[in-house]
């Protein structure tokens, strides 16, 4: 007969493993949505006439926190090209931005959230 | 009860400050506030995909010769504009918010005006509703 301490043991041991490797699980997914947010900032920008040099100085920057994953997606100013980026998408004194910059994240968003799900489920049968 | 009508309700928020619809003339009276305002795309559907919502987006840039000129107009656009409800006929409006787009204010390089460039700095707003 068991008093439930042997499963209780186990089932911490199970978090345990979950916690240490959940930053790097949710990286990865992470990583993927800020590579294919580029990827279609790119393609975007690719066909502007007037931008389309600029399309090289779209990248992606990790930012690690203790327990956080971040990235910044967009163009570098440090890149050629770069510095166009705020009148690409925000335009000028006189108007202008015709880049939609929210539209690689609306398209991504579904993708990733289904990936961060499908890795919630995973940890769940973990435990 | 148009998108037209829609925008035009909007856009006669903004009072108080020079305001250009659409396009911004040759020689602007500083400070100024240049507006242009999307036809409202759909935000919603229902299961049987009939429109329940549509989100109006405006961009707005405040343009001044001083970071100061800026800020006050800013000011008085985000008194007009952030939380407001515009009476249009044929439309159920919910508030006005700003959307934070992170973009500093700037000086906009390709205008001289007596040997300085103008400052500007964009603001985005949405406004949901639903036609009756």
């Amino acid at each position: 007969m068991s008093d439930g301490t042997a499963e209780l043991r186990a089932f911490a041991t199970n978090l345990g493993k979950v916690a240490g490797s959940a930053v790097k699980d949710v990286d990865a997914v992470l990583k993927k949505g800020a590579q294919n947010i580029k990827n279609e900032m790119q393609a975007d920008v690719s066909g502007s006439p007037h931008f389309k040099g600029m399309a090289g100085s779209i990248t992606y920057d990790s930012h690690y926190l203790p327990g956080r994953a971040r990235y910044v997606i967009g163009p570098d100013k440090g890149r050629r090209g770069g510095a166009l980026g705020n009148i690409y998408y925000f335009g000028t004194s006189r108007g202008g931005g015709s880049g939609d910059i929210d539209k690689p994240l609306r398209s991504e968003e579904p993708r990733t959230m289904s990936a961060l799900e499908a890795l919630a489920e995973r940890w769940a049968g973990q435990l | 009860m148009t998108g037209d009508a829609l925008a035009a309700g909007f856009e006669a928020l903004i009072t108080g400050v020079t305001v250009y619809k659409d396009k911004v003339p040759s020689t602007p009276s500083f400070p100024y506030v240049f507006v242009v305002t999307n036809f409202p795309t759909v935000a919603e559907r229902s299961n049987a995909r009939s429109v329940l919502a549509r989100v109006l987006k405006s961009r707005t840039q405040v343009v001044g010769l001083t970071g100061a000129s800026v800020r006050i107009v800013a000011q008085k656009l985000t008194d007009a504009l952030e939380g407001k409800r515009p009476d249009v006929p044929g439309w159920v409006l919910g508030s006005i918010e700003s959307v934070a787009n992170e973009q500093p204010m700037l000086p906009d390089e390709d205008v001289t005006i007596n040997g300085q460039h103008p400052l500007y700095q964009p603001f985005d707003w949405i406004l949901t509703g639903s036609q009756v």
